[in-house]
C-alpha cells in the first residue's frame, strides 16, 4: 500500500511583482505514515502553508514530487483531493448556507454516497455538538461555532488523510484545547494527519513526528526523542532554536 | 466531467444566489420595477414637452433694412400654416417683440430667436468687403461681429447678386429657441415657395411648378419587412443590454465574490475539477441571464399592452413562429457568450470591486460589437460571420426581413459556441492561476502600498495620462496650438506625471528613472543606431503601408502641422528632439519600464512598452513607426539597464528625421534595396549592445522555466 504522504525535493518558487523571485519552499522531502500525526513546525513565512497548499493541489509545485496515497499532486489532483480533507484559517465557509447544508454539500461534492449522506451529517452534527445551531446560517454563528462546522465539513467525506494548516491560530485557549482533542480523536480513528503550527507546545503534545522548517528548507525531521538526541536539547523550543542556529 | 457533480454545484450556486438579497433585488426585482418607471417617465416627459411647446408663443425680433418684407413673408407663412394645420390642432404661435439689443435679449432669455435681414444691395456690398472669402467664412465674420461662439451655422451654398439675406440667430441649448426658430424657418420656406409659384403662374406657367414632374417613391417591401428591418437592428442591442445587466450581478458574485469571502479556496480543495466548477458557475449565470432577459422582455410586452410604449402606426411587426424559434436559437449562444465573458472577468478579478471596474469596458465593447447590425451594407455572408456577437446582430437583422442564410447561420452559431468554449477554458485556467486565487501576495502589496503597489498601478497611471492628452486639447483652446500642446504634453503630462508617480509611490528616483552609467561601447552602438533606427523604421513603415495605406495629402498635412516652416531650427530641435528625448524617456523607459519589468518577460516587456509609446502618438498612421521606435528604445534600456543611451537615441532619431525633412530628402522614395543595406548596421549596433550588456536589474528570465535554487 502506498504511503499516505510522500514528498521529495518539493520546490516552490514564484514571482512577486514587488519582491521578484521568492523561493518559498526549497527541495524539501518527508513522508507520513498511516495513522500518525506529522507536524510541520516553523515560524511565520517558513514555507509551511505553501507546502500544504501544494499537497492539497491549490498551488502547483515548481519542481519535485509529492504524492498522496500514491497519487501525484501535479498529475492527478482530483484523485488527491478525493482522499484528503483540508482545513485552514483561509478556507472560509459559505455564509448563506446553514451548518447542516454546509456539511451535506461538502460530503456530496467530495463523492460521499447520496444514500449515506444524511446519516453521516447527523453523526457529525452530534459528534461536534452542532445540533443547536445546525439550521442557522453560517454568517449568524460565532467564530467557535464556525470552527466546529469547518472541521465537520473537512471530515465530511471521511477522507483517510487530513491536512490542518495552523488550526489553532486565532482561537482562545478553550477552543484551541478542543481542537487538539479533535485531532487526537481523529488520529485514534486511524486518520493520517499532517498539520502545521508555530506553537511548540502544540507540536510537542500532538505530533508523532516533527519536521522543522525554516526559510523553505527542512532542517530536521523525526520523533521528538530523535530530535532531542540530535541537538542535545530537551525542550522543543530549544531544539528548534538549535536547528536554526546550526544552519545560520 | 461528472453531470451529477455539476448538477449539485449548480443547485448550490442557485441557492447561494437566491439567498443573497442584494443580488435578488439588484438583478431581478429592481429592473422589473425600474424599467416601467423609466418608460412611464419618458412617455410622460415627451407628452408634457409636446404640450408645453404647443402652448408656447415664440418671441422673436426682426432687424435690418429688409425687415418689413420678412414680416410680410412671415404673415403669409402663418396663413399657409393655418390652412395646412391638422384638424383640432392650432399651428405654433409667434409674436414679434421690440428689443434694442437682440443679442443680449437672446442671451437673457427675453427672446427665443431673432432674424437679421439685409437687402440684396447690402449683401452685395458685404460680399465685396469680404471678397475672396466663401460664404461660410462670411458667416464666421458675422459670428465674430456678434462676439458669440455659435456651434451650428447653416448658410446657403451660393448667393446670386441682388438676393436679400435673412439670418436666424437662435440658441440650440434652449428648447423654445431651437424649436421656434425651426418652425419659423419652415414657415418662411413655405411662404417663399408659395410666392415663387404665384410669380410663375403670373408669368404664364400653366401648371403648378411643384407638379412639373410627377415624382413618387414606391416601397415594394411589405410593411412587415419594413418593420422587421427597423426592429432587427434594435433587437440585438436590446437583448444584449438586458442579458448584460441581468447576468452581471450574478457573475460578479460568482467567482470574485467567492475569492473575496475565501470560500473559493475551500471549493478548490474538494474533489471537483476546476472545469466542473466553472461549468456550474457558467450554467448558473446563464440561467439567471436567460430568466432575467425573458422576464424583462415579458415585462416589456405587458407595458406595450398597457400602452406605456407606443409604436408608430405604420410599423407592423409580424414574425412567424419559425423566425421566433430561429431568433431564440440565436439568442441562446449570445447569452452563453455574454455569461462566459462575464464569468471570465469575474475569474480574472481578485475582488468584487475589481470586477465592477472591468465591467464597464466589457459592457461598451459588447455594445459596439452588437451595433454591427446598424452598419449599412454588412451581410452575414462575409467575415462578420466569425466575429462573435457582431455576427448574431447582423443575422437577426437579416432574419427579421425574411432572409435566412442557413449555412451562414450555422457558421454564426459555431463561432459563438467556439468563443464561449474558449472563454470557459480560459476561466477554468484562471482558477489554476495562483496569483488570482490566493490573496496573500496582493494583500501584502496592498498593505505595504507605495512602491510595492506601483507595478499594479502603473498602467492605470498611463491610461490616465493618455486620456488627458486626448481630452485636454479638445477643451482648452491654447492646447490646440503646437507650442501649447508641446508644453502641456512634455511638462505637465510626462514630466509632471513622472514626478507625481515617484512622489506618490515613494519610489527611489534613481531606480525608477534607471539613471545608471553605461559602458563606453554602448555610446558607439547608440551613435550607429541613430540613423539606422530611423532608416529601418522608414523601411518598416513602407512595408506596413502596403497593408494600411494612408493618403499622401494627409501625411503631408500632418508633417507641415508638426514641423511649421516659420519656426527657427533651434526651436524645432528643442521641441521635437531634445525635450521629448529627455522627458518621454523618463516616463516610458523610466517609470513605465520600471513598473512593468517584473510583470512581463523581456520580450513581452519590449513589445508592450513600445506599443504603449506608440499609442501615445494618437494619429493612427503614427502608431506603427512610433511603436517600432518605442520597442527599439525599450530594447536598449533592457540591454543597458539605463535610460541615458535611450535619451541620446530618441533625441538623435527625432533630430535626424527633422533634418532629413528640412533638407527635402525623400527617403521614402529611395529604392527598398538601399534601405535594406542599412539593416546590417542596425543589427551590428544591437549586437554591440548585447555584447556589452548590463541588463536592466531584476528582469524576469526570458523563458518561463524558473531557475533552480540559488
Amino acid at each position: 500500500m502506498a504511503e499516505p504522504v510522500f514528498v521529495k525535493d518539493l520546490t516552490k518558487t514564484y514571482y512577486d511583482e514587488s519582491r521578484g523571485p521568492v523561493h518559498a519552499v526549497r527541495q524539501i522531502g518527508f513522508d507520513c505514515r498511516p495513522g500518525e500525526i506529522f507536524g510541520l513546525l516553523g515560524a511565520n513565512g517558513a514555507g509551511k502553508t505553501t507546502t500544504l497548499r501544494m499537497l492539497t493541489t491549490i498551488l502547483k509545485p515548481t519542481a519535485g514530487t509529492a504524492k498522496i496515497m500514491g497519487y501525484d499532486v501535479a498529475e492527478e489532483p482530483v484523485e488527491v483531493r478525493r482522499r484528503l480533507g483540508f482545513y485552514s484559517a483561509t478556507t472560509a465557509l459559505y455564509p448563506r448556507l446553514s451548518a447542516r447544508e454546509t456539511i451535506e454539500f461538502f460530503a456530496r461534492i467530495n463523492g460521499y454516497p447520496a444514500s449515506g449522506t444524511p446519516a453521516r451529517v447527523d453523526e457529525l452534527i452530534e459528534r461536534f455538538g452542532i445540533g443547536e445551531y445546525a439550521r442557522t446560517r453560517i454568517d449568524k454563528l460565532s467564530s467557535g461555532m464556525k470552527q466546529k462546522v469547518a472541521i465537520a465539513r473537512t471530515v465530511a467525506h471521511d477522507p483517510p488523510i487530513l491536512v490542518f494548516d495552523e488550526p489553532t491560530v486565532g482561537l482562545d485557549v478553550l477552543n484551541a484545547l478542543e481542537m487538539q482533542g479533535i485531532l487526537a480523536e481523529l488520529k485514534a480513528q486511524g486518520k493520517t494527519i499532517l498539520f502545521s503550527t508555530h506553537i511548540m507546545s502544540e507540536a510537542e503534545k500532538l505530533c508523532d513526528r516533527i519536521a522543522i522548517i525554516h526559510e523553505g528548507r527542512i532542517l530536521a525531521c523525526g520523533t521528538l526523542e530523535s530530535l532531542r538526541e540530535r541537538t542535545g536539547a530537551h525542550y522543543l523550543e530549544d531544539v528548534f532554536v538549535s536547528c536554526i542556529t546550526e544552519v545560520s | 466531467m461528472n453531470r451529477a457533480t455539476i448538477g449539485l454545484l449548480v443547485k448550490h450556486e442557485m441557492r447561494m444566489l437566491l439567498r443573497d438579497r442584494r443580488t435578488v433585488v439588484l438583478s431581478i426585482l429592481l429592473p422589473l420595477v425600474v424599467l416601467p418607471l423609466i418608460l412611464f417617465g419618458f412617455k410622460f416627459m415627451s407628452e408634457w414637452r409636446s404640450e408645453q411647446l404647443d402652448a408656447t408663443t415664440y418671441r422673436y425680433a426682426v432687424t435690418g433694412a429688409y425687415a418689413d418684407s420678412v414680416r410680410a413673408l412671415i404673415g403669409r407663412g402663418a396663413r399657409l400654416a393655418e390652412k395646412d394645420a391638422e384638424e383640432g390642432r392650432q399651428p405654433a404661435s409667434f409674436v414679434e417683440v421690440e428689443v434694442a439689443e437682440p443679442d443680449s435679449s437672446l442671451s437673457a432669455g427675453d427672446l427665443d430667436f431673432y432674424l437679421v435681414t439685409q437687402t440684396g444691395a447690402e449683401a452685395d456690398l458685404l460680399d465685396l468687403a469680404v471678397a475672396g472669402t466663401d460664404s461660410a467664412m462670411r458667416a464666421d465674420a458675422e459670428i465674430d461681429r456678434a462676439g458669440e461662439d455659435i456651434a451650428d451655422v447653416t448658410v446657403a451654398d451660393e448667393r446670386y447678386p441682388g438676393v436679400p439675406v435673412v439670418t436666424v440667430y437662435f440658441r440650440a441649448n434652449r428648447d423654445e429657441s431651437r424649436t421656434g426658430s425651426g418652425l419659423l424657418v419652415d414657415r418662411l420656406v413655405d411662404a417663399r415657395k408659395q410666392d415663387r409659384t404665384d410669380e410663375l403662374r403670373r408669368r404664364g406657367f400653366a401648371a403648378d411648378p411643384e407638379e412639373a414632374i410627377e415624382l413618387s417613391r414606391v416601397d415594394v417591401a411589405t410593411p412587415e419587412q419594413a418593420a422587421g428591418f427597423y426592429f432587427g437592428r434594435i433587437l440585438p442591442l436590446f437583448l444584449v443590454f438586458l442579458t448584460l445587466t441581468g447576468a452581471s450581478v450574478a457573475a460578479m458574485d460568482s467567482v470574485a465574490g467567492e475569492k473575496e469571502r475565501g470560500s473559493l479556496e475551500t471549493l478548490l480543495t474538494t474533489s471537483v475539477s476546476r472545469f466542473e466548477i466553472i461549468t456550474a458557475k457558467q450554467l448558473t449565470i446563464l440561467s439567471v441571464a436567460l430568466f432575467i432577459t425573458l422576464a424583462q422582455a415579458g415585462n416589456l410586452f405587458v407595458y406595450l399592452a398597457l400602452g406605456f410604449i407606443e409604436f408608430s402606426a405604420d410599423l407592423e411587426i409580424d414574425v412567424s413562429p419559425g423566425a421566433v424559434l430561429v431568433l431564440l436559437a440565436l439568442y441562446v449562444p449570445v447569452a452563453v457568450v455574454v455569461s462566459s465573458l462575464l464569468l471570465l472577468v469575474s475569474a480574472y478579478a481578485k475582488t468584487y470591486r475589481e470586477t465592477q471596474l472591468y465591467l464597464l469596458p466589457v459592457f461598451f465593447g459588447l455594445m459596439i460589437l452588437t451595433a454591427a447590425g446598424l452598419l449599412p451594407g454588412v451581410s452575414l455572408r462575409s467575415l462578420i460571420a466569425v466575429v462573435p456577437v457582431a455576427n448574431v446582430s447582423v443575422a437577426v437583422r437579416e432574419i427579421m426581413v425574411g432572409h435566412y442564410d442557413i449555412p451562414m447561420l450555422l457558421v454564426t452559431c459555431a463561432a459563438m459556441l467556439a468563443a464561449a468554449f474558449m472563454m470557459l477554458r480560459l476561466s477554468s485556467r484562471m482558477l489554476g492561476m495562483e496569483r488570482l486565487i490566493t490573496a496573500q501576495d496582493t494583500d501584502a502589496a496592498d498593505l505595504e502600498g507605495g512602491a510595492a503597489l506601483f507595478p499594479r498601478r502603473v498602467l492605470l497611471w498611463f491610461v490616465g495620462m493618455w486620456a488627458l492628452i486626448i481630452i485636454a486639447p479638445a477643451n482648452v483652446e491654447a492646447l490646440t496650438r503646437l507650442e501649447g500642446q508641446w508644453a502641456f504634453n512634455m511638462f505637465v503630462i510626462f514630466f509632471g506625471g513622472s514626478l507625481l508617480m515617484i512622489r506618490l509611490h515613494r519610489l527611489d528616483w534613481r531606480q525608477a528613472l534607471a539613471l545608471r552609467p553605461v559602458r563606453p561601447q554602448v555610446w558607439l552602438a547608440v551613435l550607429l543606431l541613430v540613423p539606422s533606427t530611423l532608416l529601418t523604421g522608414i523601411f518598416i513603415v513602407g512595408l506596413s503601408s502596403v497593408f494600411l495605406p494612408f493618403p499622401e495629402e494627409m501625411l503631408e498635412k500632418f508633417a507641415s502641422q508638426l514641423i511649421p516652416e516659420d519656426f527657427p531650427m533651434w526651436q524645432i530641435l528643442l521641441m521635437l528632439a531634445l525635450t521629448p528625448g529627455i522627458v518621454e524617456e523618463m516616463a516610458f523607459r523610466g517609470l513605465l519600464l520600471h513598473g512593468l519589468h517584473r510583470r512581463l518577460r523581456p520580450l513581452a516587456l519590449i513589445l508592450v512598452v513600445g506599443l504603449i509609446f506608440g499609442l501615445f502618438h494618437q494619429a493612427l498612421f503614427r502608431i506603427i513607426p512610433t511603436a517600432y521606435l518605442g520597442m527599439v528604445l525599450t530594447a536598449v534600456a533592457v540591454l543597458t539597464g539605463s535610460i541615458l543611451p535611450c535619451i541620446l537615441l530618441h533625441a538623435g532619431n527625432n533630430a535626424f528625421a527633422f533634418l532629413l525633412y528640412r533638407s527635402g530628402t525623400e527617403v521614402e522614395n529611395w529604392p527598398p534595396e538601399l534601405l535594406l543595406l542599412n539593416i546590417p548596421v542596425f543589427v551590428f549596433a544591437i549586437y554591440l549592445l548585447y555584447r556589452y550588456r548590463t541588463p536592466y536589474p531584476g528582469l524576469l528570465p526570458f523563458r518561463k522555466k524558473v531557475p533552480e535554487d540559488a
